[in-house]
Parts: C-alpha cells; sequence; structure tokens
C-alpha cells in the first residue's frame, strides 16, 4: 500500500484539527492540531513534557486514533486506510528513545523482523543497512552485547528495512551519550539525503532541534503559535 | 527469517520460561497417560484370559457388587448346557484369590478341569502338566515362579496343604502368567467345595454364529433361574474391579486433563502478558494481528508438541516402572495404544492453542500505544 | 474369591423396622441368622497391647445354624501351629454350649473344651459365634450411636444365667446392613470384656451386608484382626463334618 507519487514541496503530511482526549475529555492530550510537512523535511517538534509532542507522533504513526480530526498522507486521510498495520509497515519507520529491540534475536534478525510474512529475501539488504550503519562486525550480536550508540543504529536500520518515506524518531537521542548523539543525528541526516526520507523527530533537546530544517513548538496539546511566529 | 524461526527462538532462548512450561505441560500429560494405560490394561489383561482359553461362553451365577462369582454345583446345570445345540464341552473353574507365601501379594489360584480345552492355549516352558485328576501337582505360570521363587520340584504350600510344582508355563494373558493351576478336583478339594465351580467355560462348535450364541444366552435365562451365559468381553465389563478401575481412571483421566489445561492455560497467560510490549513492538513495525496472533499461537503448538511427546515417554516410563516394581508385579500390563498416544499429544497441543489464543487475541487487541506502554 | 459367604456368627444381624420394638428386632436377627451351611476362610492376626504381632493365621469356620440346634466347626489351615486342629461345637435348644477338640494327627483322641476360652491364642472365642445373646429374655433399645460414621441402633441383651460367661452384650445394629457394627461383651461384674468391631463389610447373595474385616479389642488391649478372604454361602455340610461332635456325646 505505497502511497506514491512524491512531488518536491508538496505536503506528505497534513493533520486537521487533530485532538486526542483521555479520561471522557477530562484529559486533552491534544486540542485541535494542524500541522502540515512538506515532501523531504526535517521536522522536529519540542516542547516541555506532557505538551502532546508524543501523542502527536503516535497519532501520524497510526499507533493511536485520534479523538477527532483526522490525519491526511499524501491527500489520503487514514480514515480511508482500511489496514492501518499494512500501511505501517510500508510507509513508516519507528525509532524509539529506549531502541525496543528484541532480546531473544540477534542484531541483523532484529533488523529483519519487520519482514517477517512479507515475501522475498531481505537479508542482503538488512546486512547491507548494517554495514552502512557501521555494525558489520555485530551482526550475529544479541542486543545485551550491544553498547547503546550500537543498538539505536540496530534500530535505524529496522526503521530503514521495509523503505518507508516518513521516519518517525522518538527522542532517538534521549538515551545516548553526546558523542553518541551525534553519530546518530549525523547518521539520521546523511539516510535523509540518500534515501529522500521525510523525518519528523521529537525531542527536547535543544541541541538536536537544532539540527532540523523546521521546529514546531508545543505547548498543551496545542502548537505553540508565539514560539512558531 | 520466517515466523517459525522467529516463535522456536523465542523459545530457545527463554530456556527457564521454555523449560518450565514443557515439563508443567509434560507431567500432566504424563499423569494422563499412565493412568489410562495401566486401566485398559488390567481391562484387557482379564479379556485376553478369556480369549486364549478359547471360552466362548460363561455361565455363572447372578451376583453384583461382587468382584467374582460365587461358587455353585457344576451338576446342577452341566448337562443342560451340553445338550444345548453347538455346545462342544462345558468346563468347569474354580478360582480363589490365595495368600501362598509371607513375602508375596497373594496370588490367582485356578482349579481347571483335568484334561479339558482350556489347558491347551498354555505354553509348557519347564517340567510336565498334572498326570491325572487325583495328582496334587501345580502348573505354576512363568511370573508366578519368579515372583514366588519356585522352580519345577519345589513345594508350595496351598491353604495348609503341600503342592509340588509339576510344570511351569507361559500364556498370553497376565493373569494366568501370574497364576498357579491344579487340577478342578483338587481346588474343590483344599477349598472344601467338593463338586463346585466359579464358571463353565462353554466352548461352540466352528459352525456356530452370534446368532447361535444371543440363542443360547436367551436360553440359559428362561430356563436357569439364577444363571447368567455372558461372553467373556462382558464378563470383564461386569467385573466390579474392572468398573471400579475404569471409573477411577476416568475420573483421573477429566483431574489430570483439568489441571493440565489449566497449567497450560495459565502458563501461556503469564507469559503473552509478560510480553504485551513486545506485541506493542511487533504490532509498531508492521506486523498484523493475525500474524502476532499466528506467532503465539505457534510457540504454543511447539511448547504442547514437546511437553505432550516427553509426557507421553514420561507416562509410558511410569507405567511401565510401575509393573517392575515387586508390590505390583503380575497385576500391571500397561496396554499403549498408538491412536490413545496421538490423542494425547493432539489434547495437549489443542489445549495448547486454547491456552494462547485468548491472551495473543487479547493483546493483539490493544492499540500499539498502549501494549508499548505496558511494563 | 473374595464375594464369600459370611462371618454370620461372629457378627449379628437384624432388620429392625422403623419404630419396631427390641422383640421384633431381636426376631428379624434371629431369622437373618439361619443358615443350611456356611464356610468362611479367614486369616486371624494378634497384636499385643505392646505392639507385638504373632504369625498370622488362617482358619475356617463352617456351620449350621437352625431354629434349635446351632453347629460350628473351626479347622486350622496354617501354619504348622493350628493345622489340622479342630474345634468344635453344638448349641442346643436349651442355650447349652457344648465344645470338644480333636487333632486331624491324633484320631479318635477327642477332648472336652470350654467354649468361653480363646482359640488358637487371638481374641475369638467360640461362645462368641453362636450369637447366644439374641435369645435371652431381656432385650432393650438404648438409643442410637454411630460406628465409623454409619448410624446404629444400641441393643442391649441381659441374663441372669449364672453359668453364662457374659451376661450383658451391647449393640449397635446397623438396620439397612443388617450388621452388627459394634458389639461389646460384659461379665456379670459389667466388666467390658472384649469389643468386635466391624472395619470391612461385603455383600451376601441375600443383600445383607457381612463382616469382611474385624477387629477384636480384648480387656488387656490386645487386638485380633480377622479378614474373611474366601467362602461359600452355601457349604454342602456332610454326614462327616460333625461326626466326632455326634460321636462325642
Amino acid at each position: 500500500m505505497t502511497i506514491s507519487s512524491p512531488s518536491p514541496q508538496a505536503p506528505i503530511l497534513s493533520t486537521r484539527n487533530l485532538s486526542l482526549h483521555f479520561d471522557e475529555g477530562q484529559t486533552r492530550a491534544l486540542d485541535g492540531v494542524d500541522i502540515e510537512i512538506v515532501e523531504g523535511e526535517f521536522v522536529a517538534i519540542t516542547g516541555p513534557s506532557g505538551c502532546g509532542k508524543s501523542s502527536l507522533l503516535n497519532l501520524i504513526g497510526t499507533l493511536d486514533i485520534p479523538t477527532s480530526g483526522d490525519i491526511h498522507f499524501r491527500s489520503r486521510p487514514y480514515s480511508a486506510l482500511g489496514d492501518l498495520s499494512l500501511f505501517r509497515r510500508e510507509n513508516i519507520g519507528f525509532i524509539f528513545q529506549s531502541f525496543y529491540l528484541l532480546p531473544t534475536l540477534s542484531a541483523l534478525d532484529n533488523v529483519l523482523v519487520p519482514t517477517i510474512g512479507r515475501s522475498g529475501d531481505h537479508e542482503e539488504r538488512a546486512r547491507a543497512l548494517l554495514t552502512r550503519l557501521g555494525l558489520s562486525n555485530r551482526l550475529d550480536h544479541f542486543p545485551g552485547k550491544l553498547s547503546g550508540g550500537e543498538r539505536q543504529r540496530v534500530a535505524i536500520a529496522r526503521a530503514l528495512i521495509n523503505d518507508p518515506d516518513l521516519i518517525l524518531a522518538d527522542e532517538p537521542t534521549g538515551s545516548l551519550d553526546s558523542a553518541n548523539a551525534a553519530q546518530v543525528l549525523d547518521l539520521l541526516d546523511c539516510l535523509r539525503r540518500e534515501k529522500e526520507l521525510t523525518i519528523i523527530m521529537v525531542t527536547h533537546d535543544a541541541n538536536v532541534s537544532a539540527r532540523a530544517d523546521r521546529v514546531i513548538p508545543m505547548r498543551d496539546g496545542k502548537v505553540d503559535a508565539e514560539v512558531a511566529a | 527469517m520466517n515466523l517459525l524461526r522467529f516463535a522456536l527462538d523465542n523459545l530457545y532462548r527463554r530456556p527457564a520460561r521454555t523449560a518450565l512450561t514443557v515439563s508443567a505441560i509434560s507431567l500432566g500429560i504424563a499423569a494422563v497417560v499412565a493412568l489410562t494405560s495401566i486401566a485398559w490394561g488390567f481391562e484387557a489383561s482379564w479379556q485376553k484370559a478369556n480369549d486364549a482359553r478359547g471360552t466362548d461362553l460363561i455361565v455363572t451365577r447372578i451376583a453384583s457388587e461382587n468382584t467374582m462369582p460365587s461358587p455353585f454345583v457344576a451338576e446342577q446345570v452341566r448337562p443342560a448346557l451340553s445338550a444345548l445345540p453347538h455346545v462342544q464341552q462345558v468346563v468347569g473353574l474354580l478360582s480363589e484369590m490365595l495368600t501362598v507365601s509371607e513375602d508375596a501379594p497373594p496370588v490367582f489360584v485356578f482349579g481347571w478341569a483335568h484334561g479339558s480345552y482350556l489347558w491347551e492355549h498354555l505354553k509348557l516352558k519347564d517340567g510336565r502338566w498334572p498326570a491325572d485328576d487325583g495328582e496334587a501337582v501345580l502348573a505354576i505360570g512363568s511370573l508366578a515362579a519368579e515372583m514366588l521363587h519356585k522352580q519345577v520340584g519345589d513345594d508350595i504350600e496351598i491353604e495348609g496343604r503341600l503342592f509340588k510344582v509339576a510344570g511351569i508355563f507361559e500364556s498370553s494373558a497376565l493373569v494366568e502368567n501370574g497364576a498357579l493351576i491344579m487340577t478342578l478336583t483338587q481346588m474343590q478339594q483344599i477349598t472344601d467345595k467338593p463338586g463346585k465351580v466359579n464358571i463353565l467355560n462353554i466352548k461352540l462348535d466352528n459352525s456356530a454364529t452370534d446368532a447361535d450364541i444371543e440363542t443360547i444366552k436367551a436360553q440359559v435365562r428362561k430356563t436357569m433361574p439364577g444363571f447368567i451365559a455372558i461372553t467373556s468381553g462382558e464378563l470383564v465389563q461386569k467385573n466390579a474391579v474392572v468398573r471400579i478401575s475404569k471409573a477411577m481412571s476416568n475420573a483421573t483421566i477429566l483431574i489430570a486433563g483439568l489441571v493440565g489445561a489449566l497449567v497450560v492455560f495459565n502458563t501461556m497467560l503469564m507469559s503473552i502478558n509478560e510480553r504485551t510490549r513486545e506485541i506493542g513492538i511487533l504490532l509498531a513495525l508492521g506486523w498484523q494481528r493475525r500474524t502476532v496472533i499466528k506467532l503465539i499461537v505457534g510457540e504454543s503448538v511447539i511448547l504442547t508438541l514437546a511437553g505432550g511427546a516427553i509426557g507421553i515417554l514420561l507416562g509410558i516410563a511410569i507405567a511401565s516402572g510401575l509393573g517392575h516394581l515387586e508390590l505390583m508385579r503380575g497385576k500391571i500390563d500397561a496396554v499403549f495404544s498408538l491412536p490413545f498416544l496421538f490423542a494425547v499429544l493432539g489434547l495437549s497441543v489443542f489445549l495448547g492453542i486454547c491456552g494462547g489464543l485468548y491472551p495473543a487475541i487479547k493483546a493483539a487487541r490493544l492499540l500499539p500505544s498502549q501494549a508499548l506502554r505496558q511494563e | 474369591m473374595r464375594r464369600v459367604a459370611t462371618l454370620l456368627l461372629l457378627c449379628a444381624f437384624a432388620q429392625p423396622g422403623l419404630g419396631a420394638d427390641a422383640g421384633a428386632l431381636v426376631e428379624t436377627m434371629k431369622q437373618a441368622r439361619l443358615s443350611e451351611g456356611f464356610e468362611a476362610r479367614m486369616e486371624v492376626a494378634t497384636i499385643a497391647s505392646n505392639g507385638r504381632r504373632a504369625l498370622p493365621f488362617k482358619l475356617s469356620v463352617t456351620g449350621q445354624v437352625g431354629k434349635d440346634r446351632q453347629r460350628l466347626r473351626i479347622r486350622g489351615i496354617s501354619p504348622d501351629k493350628v493345622r489340622g486342629r479342630y474345634v468344635a461345637a453344638e448349641r442346643n435348644a436349651e442355650g447349652r454350649i457344648r465344645a470338644i477338640a480333636y487333632d486331624e494327627q491324633l484320631p479318635g483322641n477327642i477332648e472336652k473344651t470350654d467354649p468361653a476360652a480363646r482359640l488358637f491364642d487371638s481374641g475369638l472365642v467360640l461362645w462368641d459365634m453362636f450369637g447366644a445373646w439374641w435369645n435371652w429374655p431381656q432385650q432393650s433399645i438404648e438409643g442410637s450411636d454411630k460406628v465409623g460414621g454409619r448410624a446404629c441402633t444400641l441393643m442391649r441383651s441381659r441374663t441372669d444365667d449364672g453359668a453364662s460367661p457374659v451376661r450383658e452384650v451391647l449393640s449397635c445394629v446397623d438396620g439397612n446392613a443388617k450388621l452388627s457394627l459394634r458389639t461389646q461383651l460384659y461379665d456379670r461384674r459389667h466388666t467390658l470384656l472384649r469389643t468386635i468391631a466391624v472395619k470391612q463389610t461385603m455383600r451376601k447373595e441375600s443383600g445383607a451386608l457381612a463382616a469382611k474385616k474385624l477387629a477384636i479389642t480384648e480387656a488387656d488391649r490386645t487386638v485380633t484382626e480377622v479378614e474373611v478372604y474366601s467362602g461359600d454361602e452355601h457349604y454342602l455340610v456332610n454326614a462327616d463334618t460333625y461326626a466326632p461332635l455326634d460321636n462325642g456325646k
């Protein structure tokens, strides 16, 4: 279900009055968010914890369902997508703060997990990706034997294995020291150019958001208009 | 990397959890296998004893709630039975379970009419048969010889009288292999039951059909009040010990099955619950719900297949091992039928699928963001 | 063969109807005891009060119970200590019990013996087997009790006969089972001589229960365990069975 025809400057993703409420409206994680992201853009969503930036990322990644409003991916609303898991597999790659690697699998097998159930042999591409990320000598290592930076690079390879157009990264450097954080950011930046990726990254770190093309600041479940302006 | 390898890795890389689950399942299955095979073996060995003798029908006193029919005077009904169509031989049998040694459990002592067809199916291993009706000698089964440590020429005291072992035989029926056999006349003398038998065995000629057997049964019912004619299979069905052990084994199978089901279900539920976040990750990576369910069910099938197979081997080992204990000697002849073992394996896998399916569906129905939040 | 005759004479039978008085209970009891011939073989084990177990032995008890006459014959089966030893006894219409002892090895050597004596160094007593107390004139129902979880009716039987070794018997009769579950025998000073308790039962052809296992506890706390392992409810009594008893008259 690859939704294609990327044309530069056309929005790859837009949200319309997006809201996410809990406890019958008592808690408003998101309250009417309208953003637009163009193809190939590197966007950082920032703000204090609890401002709704992770909720926004979850909704964009179809991990959660909005209370109201909709999201359009290349002009198609999510509500019309049908099988969300299929859409997620074809179009989105996730990178999490705590990596979420499976401890029972080697680095190579972890990268291959998203391909399970898909036809074809993906092992060569997985090896190539891990090599590209500087892990050629770590293919058979289990996550427990890898450093934090290595683990996040395995997670990046896993996010890229199905050739998505959109990378969603939730505090990808949050668990790393500054040297590893810088390396991961450099890698993401290079890969974006190589593979023409769009990256939406949630972070509260100003050093990280400084590398983005654009920053969307958030406060209390809304886009912080004053800072944005 | 496919789903099967992924499932295998999951199990292989969590050896403690996998071993615990497999052993819990295998113990439940072992109990089912051992108890059932022993109960069936018990039933089958009685039937074998009668089948091997070539007995077509058994005439005995109507008795209920008894382990054995009560003795009666053979000549009361023998002439009438002999006169029935197709009847070739009517042979008396008197049996008791008696203690013959301080260090061995009670054994079956049979009195069989000398020269009757009953003796024909036994295979003489050593010595000879009783020479005539009046000779106070025994033929003993090979298992009895082993249990009582007796050889040809040794003496065995039965009810205060000494009998010489004349021969040692082998029978296809465990009941007879563990028994001491003397002539009917001798048995009647030592038990003070002159002229009495427990059972009259009837051998029919080759032209007798099932319909003829039914006719004879009806004839006995009509003309011999207090007596009943049944086939050996029916006698076994009526035997209280067999009935009780069957009821007990059925109850045990049920309990073992329930415990096994609970163990499998609970183990699966727990292990899936603690893996909710893992399921969330898989969903975030684009796995479809049915792929997640397939994975969990696949793991359940592997666990229960392994647990079931080990349990079956363990059950066979337990049942066979019990048969070799001195106390159980000659009482256990476990029967393992291949279809039953496959059925048990099937049961194990079925329970595993049921136990795994519920938590798998439950976890896969969560929104990925909810599943990821679980610790 | 487990399906055996009975310990008819070791245990009392009764079939009291609901609200039946003592007389009716005793009458059905006496009826239930009638037999043209029976045999029971049993294993007897005595355990002294200090816990020492004597070598168990096997006995055969044959008997005939008529309205006016009861006869019993006990034969030792094994081991050597009892083998071939006989005790026979007869109870006449007047209630007198006459007992003799003889040995297979010593034909013609017949001695008188005391029916109230212990048999073969065990708690078994010939006198008890006759259930003579059911013929005593004083009978009363004393209420109800439970033995081994089973409800039973307490019956007190008394006699003033100075010649009787037992002067009072307290039985606890299970009406449905037609079996005295516990029988306590007292002497003239109201001292408990022994208690006969049923531990396990089996069903007879008539549908009534008979004792399969009994425990006899004596005053010195010696316990005798009796287990019936074989027998015949329709034993064919022949001319030889009671010959020594008849010849000894």
